[in-house]
Order: structure tokens, then C-alpha cells, then sequence
């Protein structure tokens, strides 16, 4: 076990005397007094011994016992049973062992049986270890003194400060509670490689070399980190702040990176996308490079890092391919692994996380430009330095904004489950944890149920038919506090409380309960079960910790427990999802379903209290209406004014309800949504009301503004609808927003930057055609050296083309676009982009949304010239009256004589674009030197994914031709 | 016309209307005859403020560059002068232990300063709405840096001689030698004093007029607005010489230049004429209206500047809300506007900013963004301080691209001030003030604040002879000179 004192030292101890175990249900006519005990050890350690797998190992089986357990699976009646608990030498005899019992096995004179199921067989050594002994992964263990021995330098295995023996009944576990909720000065280290490539293709470990590795250490809970440093490959200008470490050989540099690691001991090592690419890459390197030195990164000696690739899916996460690397005694914790996971974001590269949580842009410098930094001076190297600082630094940035490190220890404190298994695992270990330790203390065995696959499906939860409208009323919202869990727990739903139906006749009535469904479960009142235990326990533990934060003045200390209350929430949630999912660990859709039932009558019974109660026949100003209602919560329209009123009505009603519900459960008033607009089925938007004066946000659900292969026209005009809808209430001003951007598309006003879309161009065979694979090949063949490799994300916009032309045909490059004077197909914008999301915006609020794709603002259409190209080529240039577009005799080159009286307003119509556009050329330059930090370097960066990069290049253009305007006016 | 007589504003076009008077005409042409002789004027506008080749493809880096370079050296030279002991670093990549001195360029860290990328990712309900006239703030921080690194700068430390100036007295974009010591913990430089490159140096063989002589500041006329109609008519008078004593007019004989520093005229915004071919009001109509508008302001302006041209030399700066490009430097306005005035050799455009020599005395001056910028970004306990320090850091526009915006030169940046003016002003501030400070060489440098005429209905005289300054105010119902 690895851990940190409270003085910052790293400590491995060895635990001795814990041994692996499983149980079996003991057979029919079993004789605790007899020798057959001693025949069951016997037979099975012969039986384990013909396989012949473990060599070295006297006695496979180091104890048989007989113990009085039930099993969790179905209503026991209350009885034990004699169980026998089969301890092994070693836990990969764990399941040997289950699998000879479960086929069978003769034991000695009485016969041959299967044993099957096995019990808690299939549950993790270091888990089982940690259940019984109560300790929790992130808390506090104390060594009690005398009882332990520290291992001497010579006998130590790692390269842990101090190495301890200590027998595992002398590890004192500290609950997470009181003084022991603080959390360990664990040391976390981040870091981030260069490599530089060949004519820009995307860098190879046999060929390309690591140029430059930065890290930054950081203890957990300080607000810096106390050593920042970067490895470069030749020399290097100081960096303030920073220790730069040059080395002259690539191979020079990896081992003193690998000696640096060592010397810093770090019990966390992180950064962005590490686990796929920068250890991957290093190790890879160090092969190639034959410097074998590197490839021992754990913290026990000798142990050499080994990567396989692995295929991580979860119901709740997706799936995943990764490289896992074993580095011993340190965590891998991979910021974008935990991003991606938990935050839905239209990308996850660094530059675009990072702008959307630090609220910084970051610099991204091409791969093809780092080769050439690296290739310049000391000074250019030290540009790439400092830049790969930043990306070192940055998932430091990350963890602590987020929280991600403290939140993720508190959910292993919760659960019981060590950090790595919440990184690289899913939610079952999670509740699968929560239940051996319940199961423990009441006597309960775990069974290993065989894994079936059906595709039994039960019906989710239910969703009252919306009554799509734009509310200008207020509406308030009824919720079911935590409705799965209090469902589980009103109704006594558990694996242990469970009546088998061939066994319902042998309970009496008065016992159980029938769910919506039929199926059966014992009352609380006979027999709690585990389950509901289990619940009751972390939401209890969830409001001591809500209690807590209120009070706790230290904004670190007062994260720790947003993070555990946090994490009980979500383990209380999953715990519903572990009954239900069929291929886990212990599905029981008898559970899942029937809370499921419930949840809808629940529903179903409040809409129709609602509305029977507040009725003007019961003295009140209007009808009740539930316009919608969906798994746990209900919309009423109380038809009252204000929100004050709404507010009242909503907290009487909630106090009202829940008198028909069985306790716990309970319906909370939470909030009112005004104005209220109510699209579908989990699609609406609205002001969110919690008190009567000022809304605090607005709350959208189901609004596509965040797909990735939506432009950024999409979702700045659904924003700025919505805000026209439900900030301004003011419906006319969005309907003229819309038209206007309309004929903005049409005219070809909209900014480029706008209708960028963008997709990763992961491989390039494709079944139908793509439309950035396709330009990806199409730039290829204009320019091999600046197309876009496998892995980039390519970003198109939609142009006019050929007629007839596909769409997949017309996707092209935007700065391609830029420069050659392409015009956009408005109508792909038009009818692909826009359309869908604003039709079903304004479909409630005014009905046929056709006004606003057709009429007035429509009939203008404006295509941009291409400059070059085609006939151009034959064209003859004259100057044309910049007013009506007559061609102007010689010598004039403004206007002509007919429009001479209009040119005052002429020029200034062109002054104040060029105007405007000056200003927006200062804007958007210095925005970028800000991000790449320096006033006296050009700008290199090309981050796509930067609302600037397009705008930048195109302001420059539409700057000169302003300009080119202006100056004919000069006479 | 005699003094203090009462006129009503209603007669908005009576410029228009009195000029066009034959009667007023006879007058004004008996009264040039009998009016005393004007001093001779010999104006040179300094072309180092015009761009010639425009081209939009430069970044603004190559600006700091030769910024730096432009001052280095001086720079390097005062600091010298004051901490004569400590060694100074070359290049900012490498810092020894111990005190130094660096050379380089301000970056002034704020958060409050927008930015335009919250404009394009924030979405609308998240956006502050309010502009904010300050922005500065506790939080702010300064690095330092010259073409090879950044270095952030601690400026917590009391030097022995005194404190340091405050981070919200400086603004990004200034060139400065700040003495100090690394800390090598966290990178920060902590600053213990630090010196600015000073007054520019004066020409040599200057030659400084003998007689009384004036020259006229005044900016923000905002002709076309109906404001201060009446005042700036009277101001008219007075400096052809038409009104007041026959003090006040021998005085007038005796106005060299009148330099108008910018915001001359006022131009009705046009409503999204874009988007007139969804609306009721036909494009045609739209623009004829808008059109009137214009000529109307355009004409205005030029007959008041004809008929302060045709009896005395005058420069038409532009400023921010004039019609010309909005970037600095601001373009000359264009010709065509003055199809009057440009008939008079004594008129003429200038950029903003400009330089101009009368009669052997620099004046360098701006129609006033550079402050009104630097008043946004940094601290003053006065408003003229701002107008000081600029010519202390011997740069007109240090917050110049930072936050104001301006022409990304690529030879040279013209706001360094190579040569110290005899009159440095600001046009278009809230109200008038006026410094003199010493130069290097013992020279002295009048400071002046133009206020806004349509504020304040007053301009400032300077006396060429002997820099001597005041203000004059003209309200319409009495002439006031202090």
C-alpha cells in the first residue's frame, strides 16, 4: 500500500497475514463436527494441484471454515445458513477455485457436487482488503507505533522514502471524519512533451525525436507548483521561473527526465491526453533509442512500465480504446480522460478546454513550426520552451478549477474504491464496493450470478406529453427529491428483500408489498433491506456534508466537501442504474423496473392531484395545468401572474402531495420558469426563478448549441433568440433578429469565421463521402506540406461550387475562401444549419415559422465575385460608379456624373466600413499577442478551434479593400 | 455687429445666411481694408505622421520592436546616469543574481480589460453588459519585456529614495530601465525604483520668435450639432478680428496660426442602411435623407473654416469623431469637403497627430484619443499629468496598439518623440489646463489640455514669444478673457 504522511513523505507499506477467500454454499447434510471439512480442503487443493498452473506453492488452500452466512440474493427468511469460506495462498487461486467448484468436484467418500454460484469470488484482491478492513482509498491509516518495522535501505524494493512491514491486523483505518477528512500533501506532477516531425506529418516514435519535456510539481492544496522545470534537447535561453535543463542527446535527455521523476517521487503524475500519447511516446522512444533505463518509471525498482492497448466501455461513459501503461505505485490521472467523461464540450483539445474553463486561449503552435523552432537558436527553442510550459502547467489549472483530484478522492472515500479504479473503471465497482461492505456486517454473502445476456428491455420512465407553447406565465416545477433512490427506499426494494415468486405463497400478506408490476419485496417493517440501508446512509451523509459546507469558511476545505457531497449524490443515483444494468455485476431487473413503475404512477398520481386541487371550483383564480412532466419532475401553470404567486402555490402544492407518498419520498418545490418555452420532449428553455426578485440563469435543456458539426452561426443566433425570447420577452425583435441574419446569409455579411464547421478526419476510408475527408484529399493535392493529416480536425465551410454539385464536393477551406473570393451556399446554411433548431424555437411561439425563411428580406441575394479563375481571366477591369455600378468614363474613378450629389453619403457608407474594420483589426491582433504572450514576436499560432484565427486573416483582406475604396476618393 | 447684443438661437442657419448676405459681404470687405496687418506665418507641417503605402498584412510586433529600439539607447543612457554602479542587462533571457537593470518594453496584465473574445464565446446572458469608463484595477500587474523573453515584475517594494510609482499610474506599451533584483523562487523581478527615458532633446539652433505672436488652440467645434452656435460664431469674429476692443482686435492681428485639433464636425450616424430593403423606407429615400444631412454639416464646416481662413493661417487636425479612418494616425480630411476653404492657401489639413513648426517654434500635439486612452488604462491625481508623462516616456501614444488603435507600421514608430516640442497639447479634453515644464537642456515646454469648444465655448491662446498661455471663452451673451 502506497501512501504520504502527514509531512509530505512517501511511504510503501508491505501488509502481511490478509489472504484471499471466497465462499460456497455448503451442501446438503454438511456436518460441521464431522472431518468433511477436512475431505472439501483436500479434495479441492488436489484437484487445484493437478492443474499444475502454480508452481512454488505447498498448500493451495490454506483454510476451509464453516460460517453461518445468508445470501444477499432473494428474501432468506431470515435464516443463515452454513457457508464454507475457502481462504487460498495466493487471490489468482480465488477463481481457479470458483471455477473447479462451480463444474464440480468429488471430495472424498461422499460424492461429486457443483458448487454453484460461487460467493464473492469475483470481487478485486485489493478491494476485498480494503472492505474488510475497512479502509478507504484517500483517508488517513495509522501505523500503530512498535507494531510495524521499517525496512532498512539495502531491503527496500521502491523508491519510496519509507518502506514499513506491518501485519494487516496493526493498520489502523481512520474514518473520513473530523480532523482525517483533510487530505494528504500528495505530490502531483505534470507534464507535457514536444516531439519534432518530418514535413509535417504527425510525429512517429520509431523516427521522430522528443525535443522538449516540461513538467510542473505541484503538492495538492497549495497554489503553486514548487518546481517548474523543462528538458530541451540542445541548448536552451532561461526561462524566469523555470529550470531549463539541456542535453545534447535525446537519449541524454529521457534519462535525466526519468532520474528527475525519481527524484521527485510524485504519487500522481498527470497532463493532457498522457496516457494515450506522452508516456506511450516516451516509452516508445526509449525502446527505439535503446536507453532501456527510461522504461522503469514505477516506484518499485526493476519494474519495467509495460503498455497494452484496452477497450474501456461503460452504459453510462461509451467506449473508449486507450493504452494503458503500468507505472507501479503511481496514479495515472489523465485530465482528458476525466473531461471527457464529465463534461460535454463541442472539443477537447487543450486550446479548447482550456478557453472554456481557465478563460484563456492558448497558443497553439503547428507541428510543422516547432520542427523549425527547434532547428533556430537558443532563443527560438526557448519559445517552444515556454509554450510547452504552458501545456504542463495547464492540466494543473484544470484539476484545481474543476476540482477534479479532490472530487475523485472524495468519491473514493464515499465509495470505498482506490482512485485508479475511478479513472480507469465504471459506476458498478462503485456500488458493487458500497454492498460487500454493507453485506459484511450483516452477514450477507455476495453470489457471482452467471452473466446472461438478454435483451430483456423495461420501460424507462415516464414523460407527460408536453403541451408545447411559449409560456409568458410563470410555471412552477415540482421535483421528487433523489426519486430513484427514495423510491428504493419507501418501497423496500433490495436483493435481500425480493420474494421469488414460486416462494410468495410461503410468506403471509401482511409482509410485503406488490410493486406496479407484481413483483414482490418484505416490508421495512419485517426486515430493512440492504439496499435502501445502503441509500438512506449516503443521503444522510449528503445533508451532513450540505450542513457542513454552509458553514465551513476555508475555500479549500469547503470544496473537499462540495466534492463529498457531490460524490454521495452521485453514488446514491447509481445505485438504481447497478440493479438495472444487464450485463453488471448483480442485475436485478425485478428492482430497476419496479422503481421505474413507481416513478411513473408517482407522476401520473401528481399531475392529477394538481390539477383536482387547484381548480376554480376549489375557491382558486384558475385551473391548474401540468403542461409537462418528465421522470421526476412536473410543470405546472397555476395560471397566476407573478412569479411570487407561482412561487406560494408551488411550496403549498409540494407540501400538499407528498402527504400521498410513503416517506421518504417528498416533493420539493425548487423553482419557477418564466417566461417558459416549451419545445418537446426534453427540449425546452426558460428564466429560472428561485426567488421572486431576480432570475438567476437561464436554463436551457435539449438545445443543440454545442454538436460540434454545428457552426458557430447556429448557436450565437439560437443564444441571442432565446435571450430576444425569455430575457427581453420582447418576440418581435427576435423574429426581425432572425430575418436579419436571413438576409445577412443571403448578402453575404455573415462573418466566415462563422460558418466554419469542423470534424476530426480520424481515417480516410470512409464508407459514403465525407465532406472533410474529401477536402482533406482536395488540400493534399494543392499543398501535401499544409494539408491536414490523420488526426487533425479539418474545418470546411460550404461553398456555392459547381452546379449540381454534392455537398461532400463543396466543402472547402476556409482560408482558401478567404483568399479566392468564394461565395457561401447560403442555402446549405439556410436549410442544413439553421432551419431545424429555429423552426423548433419559434414553432411555439409563432406558430408556421415560414415568414421567417421566406418574404421581403429574402429577395436581396448577393453572391461574393471570385477574383480569379474561370472568365475572369478574360475580363477586362473598369472602374464602376460605386453607387450605381455604371462604368465611368476615363479619368473618373468614383462616381459618376449622375450620382456626383450622393458623394458625401458614398464615402462615408465605405469610411464607415473601414472604419469599423480598423478597429477590428486592433482588436483581433492584439487579443493575440495578449494569448501568446509577447508584444515584440509575431504571432505564430493557428488554432483552429479559436473563434479569432478566420477573422484575423479575413479582417486583413477586407482592410485593404477599404481602404483601396477610401483612397479614390482622395482627389 | 455690436457686442452683447442678444440673438436668439432660433436661427440656426445664420452662418449660412449671413454670409450669403451682400450687405455683410461690403462690410467685411471695408473692414479687411482697414484692419491692421497681420504677423507674417511661416507654418511647416511635419510629414512624419502621413503613411504612404498602406499595406494590412504587418502585426503590430514589428511596432514594439522599433519602439524599443528607438529609445533604447537613450533609455540606457539615463539609467546609467542614475544608478551609474549597477550593470544592465543586454538581453532579458538571462538575469544574473543580485541587482541589475532591465530595459524593455510594459505589459500591463488586467482583467477588467475587455476582451474581444468574450464578445465571440460568452454567451449573450453571460455578457457584461455596461462599458466601464476605468479600467484598472487592484489585481493589475507589469512585466517587462524586450524581443527575447518576458518577465513578470513585483512591484510591492518601497525603494529607499521613496516609493515606487504605482502600477496604476503605468500603462502598457512604455519603455522603461527599472532597477531591481530577481527572485529566483517564482521569476519575479522585484522592482526597486525605475527611471523613464525623459524629455526628448531639443533642436539645435532653434529660433525662437521676438515679437508677440499667438497661436489659437481649439478643438471639438462639432459643427452640424446645434449646439454652441452662437459661441462659436463669436469666436470666429474675434479671431479675424471683427469683435471685441480694439485690444482684443490688435491682439487678433497678432494670431500667427489657429490649429483646430479635432471633432469639427458632427455626422448623423446612418440607421443600417443595409438592411432599408426590408423596411417601409426605400433605400432612395434613406439615403437622400441621410445624404442632406451630411451636406448640410459638411457645408457648414466649410464656411466656418473659409471664413476663418481667409484672414488667418489655419490647420484642420482630424480627430476620433471626424470623417476619416479612425485609426492613428488619422488621415488628412479629405479635399473634397472644402470645396471653399481649400481655394485659400492659408488653409490646410493635417494628420492626427501632428507636428508643426510656426515661425521657428515645434508644437506636436494630438486631437486628444492618446489621453482620453490612457485616462481609461492608468491613474492621475490631475488630467494634465497624463499629457506629461507621455512626453516623460518620449512616447505620444504608448497604450498605441494595446488598447487604442492604430496603424501597424512596419518602418519605425512615428509616436516616439524624437524632438522635444516648445508646445505639446491634447484637443477635445473636458477642460482646460496648462503646465509648463523643463526640459534637459534647461528648455521650457508648454503643456495645454484644449478643452472642447462645445462644451466649454472657449479656446486657448498661446504666445509664441514667450509661452505664456490663457484661456478665452465666448458666451454668447458676453465675451470673457482671462
Amino acid at each position: 500500500m502506497y501512501g504520504v504522511t502527514m509531512g509530505g513523505n512517501s511511504v510503501l507499506a508491505h501488509i502481511t497475514g490478509f489472504d484471499p477467500y471466497f465462499y460456497v454454499a455448503a451442501w446438503e447434510g454438511f456436518d460441521p463436527s464431522s472431518n468433511d471439512l477436512q475431505l472439501f480442503k483436500k479434495a479441492l487443493n488436489d484437484a487445484l494441484m493437478a492443474e499444475n498452473r502454480h508452481r512454488g506453492i505447498k498448500h493451495f488452500i490454506k483454510k476451509v471454515e464453516c460460517v453461518q452466512k445468508r445470501s444477499l440474493w432473494q428474501y432468506q427468511f431470515q435464516k443463515p445458513r452454513p457457508f464454507l469460506k475457502i481462504t487460498t495462498a495466493i487471490p489468482a487461486l480465488v477463481a481457479a477455485g470458483r471455477r473447479l467448484l462451480e463444474r464440480g468436484l468429488r471430495i472424498g467418500n461422499i460424492g461429486s457436487m457443483a458448487f454453484s454460484p460461487a460467493y464473492e469470488a469475483n470481487f478485486q484482491f485489493i478491494l476485498r482488503y480494503m472492505v474488510d478492513k475497512d479502509i478507504i482509498s484517500g483517508g488517513w491509516c495509522r501505523l500503530q507505533a512498535g507494531k510495524y518495522k521499517v525496512r532498512p535501505a539495502r531491503a527496500k524494493m521502491s523508491r519510496c522514502q519509507l518502506e514499513v512491514d506491518v501485519d494487516a491486523k496493526d493498520l489502523m483505518p481512520h474514518p473520513a471524519e473530523g480532523e482525517w477528512q483533510k487530505i494528504a500533501p500528495i505530490r502531483i506532477l505534470s507534464f507535457d512533451i514536444e516531439c519534432s516531425s518530418r514535413e509535417n506529418k504527425f510525429p512517429e516514435a520509431e523516427i521522430d525525436p522528443v525535443i522538449q519535456i516540461a513538467n510542473a510539481v505541484q503538492v495538492l492544496g497549495e497554489k503553486k507548483p514548487f518546481v517548474k522545470n523543462v528538458f530541451t534537447l540542445k541548448g536552451c535561453a532561461p526561462i524566469p521561473g523555470a529550470e531549463v535543463i539541456p542535453s545534447e542527446k535525446e537519449a541524454n535527455m529521457l534519462v535525466k527526465w526519468k532520474r528527475f521523476i525519481e527524484a521527485v517521487d510524485p504519487d500522481i503524475i498527470t497532463g493532457y491526453n498522457i496516457c494515450n500519447f506522452d508516456i506511450k511516446y516516451i516509452l516508445d522512444r526509449a525502446t527505439a533509442l535503446k536507453a532501456e533505463e527510461v522504461a522503469y518509471l514505477g516506484r518499485i525498482k526493476g519494474s519495467k512500465s509495460t503498455m497494452r492497448e484496452s477497450t474501456f466501455s461503460s452504459k453510462q461513459y461509451g467506449k473508449r480504446e486507450n493504452t494503458e501503461t503500468t507505472i507501479l505505485g503511481v496514479v495515472q490521472f489523465d485530465a482528458i480522460k476525466i473531461i471527457r467523461r464529465d463534461f460535454k464540450l463541442t472539443s477537447y483539445s487543450l486550446n479548447n478546454v482550456s478557453a472554456h474553463f481557465l478563460g484563456q486561449q492558448k497558443e497553439d503552435v503547428h507541428y510543422s513550426i516547432i520542427t523549425d523552432l527547434q532547428n533556430g537558436t537558443d532563443v527560438t527553442r526557448r519559445r517552444l520552451a515556454v509554450y510547452c510550459l504552458k501545456d504542463a502547467y495547464l492540466p494543473l489549472l484544470l484539476l484545481e478549477k474543476l476540482m477534479l483530484l479532490v472530487n475523485h478522492i472524495e468519491m473514493a472515500r464515499v465509495t470505498g474504491v482506490t482512485l485508479t479504479y475511478l479513472v480507469t473503471r465504471g459506476q458498478q465497482i462503485k456500488v458493487l464496493s458500497q454492498l460487500y461492505r454493507k453485506a459484511k456486517g450483516k452477514g450477507f454473502v455476495v453470489p457471482v450470478r452467471p452473466r446472461h445476456n438478454t435483451d430483456d428491455k423495461f420501460e424507462g420512465a415516464t414523460v407527460i406529453e408536453p403541451k408545447k407553447a411559449y409560456y409568458r406565465d410563470p410555471i412552477a416545477t415540482l421535483d421528487f427529491a433523489s426519486l430513484y433512490p427514495s423510491i428504493m427506499m419507501a418501497h423496500n426494494l433490495c436483493y435481500t428483500t425480493y420474494i421469488a415468486r414460486h416462494e410468495v405463497k410461503n410468506v403471509p400478506a401482511h409482509m410485503y408489498e406488490r410493486t406496479p408490476l407484481g413483483h414482490c419485496f418484505i416490508k421495512k417493517e419485517v426486515q430493512e433491506g440492504l439496499l435502501p440501508e445502503v441509500l438512506r446512509e449516503l443521503l444522510a451523509a449528503r445533508k451532513l456534508a450540505k450542513k457542513a459546507m454552509k458553514k465551513e469558511t476555508d475555500p479549500f476545505k469547503k470544496a473537499v466537501l462540495n466534492g463529498r457531497q457531490l460524490a454521495l449524490k452521485i453514488s446514491a443515483n447509481s445505485v438504481y442504474g447497478f440493479t438495472g444494468a444487464q450485463v453488471g455485476q448483480l442485475p436485478c431487473l425485478e428492482i430497476s423496473s419496479g422503481v421505474t413503475a413507481y416513478g411513473r404512477k408517482m407522476i401520473d398520481e401528481t399531475k392529477r392531484l394538481v390539477e383536482e386541487k387547484y381548480t376554480m371550483a376549489n375557491g382558486y383564480k384558475h385551473n391548474a395545468e401540468v403542461v409537462y412532466g418528465d421522470t421526476d419532475s412536473v410543470m405546472i401553470k397555476f395560471g397566476v401572474d407573478t412569479v411570487a404567486e407561482s412561487m406560494k402555490l408551488g411550496e403549498e402544492a409540494a407540501t400538499e402531495i407528498t402527504k400521498h407518498f410513503t416517506p421518504p419520498i417528498r416533493l420539493e418545490f425548487e423553482k419557477v420558469y418564466y417566461p417558459y418555452l416549451l419545445m418537446n420532449k426534453k427540449r425546452y428553455a426558460g428564466l429560472y426563478w428561485t426567488n421572486p426578485v431576480k432570475w438567476d440563469k437561464m436554463d436551457c435543456k435539449g438545445i443543440e448549441t454545442v454538436r460540434r458539426d454545428n457552426c458557430q452561426l447556429v448557436r450565437t443566433v439560437v443564444d441571442e433568440c432565446l435571450h430576444r425570447l425569455l430575457v427581453k420577452k420582447d418576440q418581435n425583435s427576435a423574429v426581425n433578429y432572425v430575418k436579419r441574419i436571413v438576409s445577412d446569409l443571403l448578402c453575404n455579411r455573415v462573418d466566415l469565421s462563422m460558418l466554419v464547421i469542423s470534424k476530426a478526419l480520424s481515417k480516410t476510408d470512409y464508407a459514403g463521402k465525407q465532406a472533410h475527408v474529401e477536402l482533406a484529399k482536395k488540400m493534399s493535392k494543392r499543398d501535401a506540406a499544409s494539408a491536414p493529416k490523420l488526426g487533425d480536425r479539418v474545418a470546411y465551410v460550404i461553398t456555392q461550387g459547381c452546379k449540381g454539385a454534392k455537398n461532400f464536393e463543396k466543402a472547402e477551406d476556409p482560408i482558401y475562401v478567404l483568399e479566392h473570393n468564394l461565395s457561401i451556399d447560403y442555402s446549405y446554411y439556410l436549410d442544413n444549419q439553421l432551419k431545424l433548431p429555429l423552426t423548433r424555437i419559434f414553432e411555439p411561439v409563432i406558430g408556421k415559422v415560414s415568414m421567417l425563411f421566406q418574404g421581403e428580406h429574402t429577395r436581396k441575394i448577393k453572391l461574393g465575385r471570385a477574383m480569379s479563375g474561370g472568365m475572369m481571366k478574360f475580363a477586362v477591369k473598369t472602374e464602376k460608379c460605386l453607387n450605381c455600378n455604371v462604368p465611368l468614363k476615363r479619368g473618373r474613378r468614383t462616381i459618376c456624373v449622375h450620382c456626383e450629389h450622393l458623394l458625401p453619403v458614398l464615402y462615408n457608407k465605405k469610411l464607415s466600413i473601414a472604419r469599423k474594420k480598423e478597429k477590428l483589426f486592433n482588436k483581433l491582433w492584439t487579443q493575440c499577442q495578449r494569448c501568446s504572450g509577447s508584444l515584440h514576436q509575431d504571432v505564430l499560432c493557428s488554432n483552429k478551434d479559436c473563434p479569432i484565427f478566420y477573422r484575423r486573416t479575413k479582417v486583413q483582406k477586407d482592410l485593404k479593400e477599404a481602404h483601396s475604396i477610401l483612397d479614390k476618393f482622395d482627389f | 455687429m455690436p457686442m452683447g447684443s442678444p440673438r436668439t438661437m432660433s436661427s440656426n442657419q445664420s452662418l449660412l445666411e449671413r454670409l450669403d448676405n451682400k450687405q455683410f459681404q461690403k462690410e467685411l470687405e471695408a473692414f479687411k481694408k482697414q484692419k491692421v496687418e497681420r504677423v507674417a506665418t511661416k507654418t511647416e507641417i511635419r510629414k512624419s505622421y502621413e503613411v504612404k503605402q498602406k499595406s494590412f498584412v504587418n502585426q503590430y510586433a514589428g511596432l514594439y520592436f522599433d519602439r524599443l529600439m528607438a529609445l533604447r539607447k537613450d533609455l540606457a543612457q539615463v539609467a546609467k546616469e542614475k544608478w551609474p554602479d549597477v550593470p544592465q542587462v543586454k538581453k532579458l533571457i538571462s538575469i544574473p543574481e543580485g541587482r541589475c537593470v532591465l530595459l524593455g518594453t510594459v505589459f500591463k496584465e488586467s482583467k477588467l480589460r475587455p476582451s474581444v473574445l468574450e464578445e465571440y464565446t460568452k454567451s449573450r446572458s453571460e455578457r457584461k453588459n455596461e462599458e466601464i469608463s476605468k479600467y484598472v484595477s487592484e489585481d493589475d500587474s507589469l512585466v517587462i519585456e524586450d524581443n527575447h523573453a518576458r518577465i513578470p515584475l513585483d512591484f510591492t517594494g518601497v525603494t529607499s529614495e521613496g516609493k515606487l510609482p504605482s502600477v496604476a499610474s503605468l500603462p502598457t506599451g512604455i519603455v522603461l530601465a527599472v532597477l531591481g533584483k530577481n527572485n529566483t523562487r517564482n521569476g519575479e523581478f522585484v522592482a526597486e525604483d525605475i527611471v523613464f527615458p525623459g524629455l526628448p532633446p531639443v533642436r539645435e539652433n532653434r529660433k525662437i520668435p521676438e515679437d508677440e505672436q499667438y497661436v489659437v488652440l481649439t478643438s471639438g467645434l462639432r459643427i452640424g450639432a446645434v449646439t454652441k452656435q452662437m459661441d462659436l460664431q463669436l469666436m470666429i469674429d474675434y479671431i479675424i478680428g471683427l469683435a471685441g476692443s480694439s485690444i482684443d482686435q490688435n491682439k487678433a492681428a497678432k494670431i500667427a496660426q489657429v490649429i483646430v485639433a479635432g471633432n469639427s464636425v458632427v455626422i448623423e450616424e446612418e440607421e443600417d442602411a443595409e438592411y432599408a430593403h426590408f423596411k417601409k423606407q426605400t433605400k432612395d429615400e434613406n439615403d437622400k435623407r441621410v445624404n442632406e444631412g451630411i451636406k448640410n454639416a459638411m457645408q457648414d464646416m466649410d464656411l466656418t473654416f473659409t471664413s476663418l481662413a481667409s484672414s488667418v493661417n489655419l490647420i484642420v487636425m482630424p480627430g476620433e469623431d471626424d470623417p476619416t479612418n479612425i485609426t492613428l494616425p488619422q488621415n488628412k480630411l479629405p479635399k473634397f469637403f472644402f470645396r471653399s476653404a481649400a481655394a485659400y492657401s492659408t488653409f490646410n489639413c493635417a494628420t492626427n497627430p501632428c507636428g508643426i513648426e510656426v515661425n521657428g517654434r515645434v508644437l506636436l500635439g494630438t486631437s486628444g484619443q492618446n489621453i482620453d486612452n490612457l485616462a481609461k488604462y492608468t491613474n492621475a491625481d490631475k488630467d494634465i499629468d497624463y499629457l506629461e508623462r507621455t512626453l516623460q516616456w518620449r512616447h505620444l501614444a504608448p497604450t498605441a496598439p494595446d488598447t487604442l488603435s492604430c496603424y501597424a507600421f512596419k518602418d519605425g514608430d512615428p509616436f516616439v518623440i524624437t524632438e522635444c516640442p516648445d508646445i505639446y497639447f491634447a484637443g477635445n479634453q473636458e477642460a482646460f489646463s496648462t503646465k509648463i515644464i523643463e526640459g534637459r537642456e534647461g528648455n521650457k515646454v508648454r503643456l495645454v489640455m484644449v478643452p472642447e469648444f462645445s462644451k466649454t465655448s472657449s479656446v486657448v491662446l498661446v504666445n509664441l514669444k514667450n509661452l505664456e498661455c490663457k484661456e478665452i471663452t465666448f458666451k454668447s451673451t458676453q465675451l470673457k478673457s482671462n
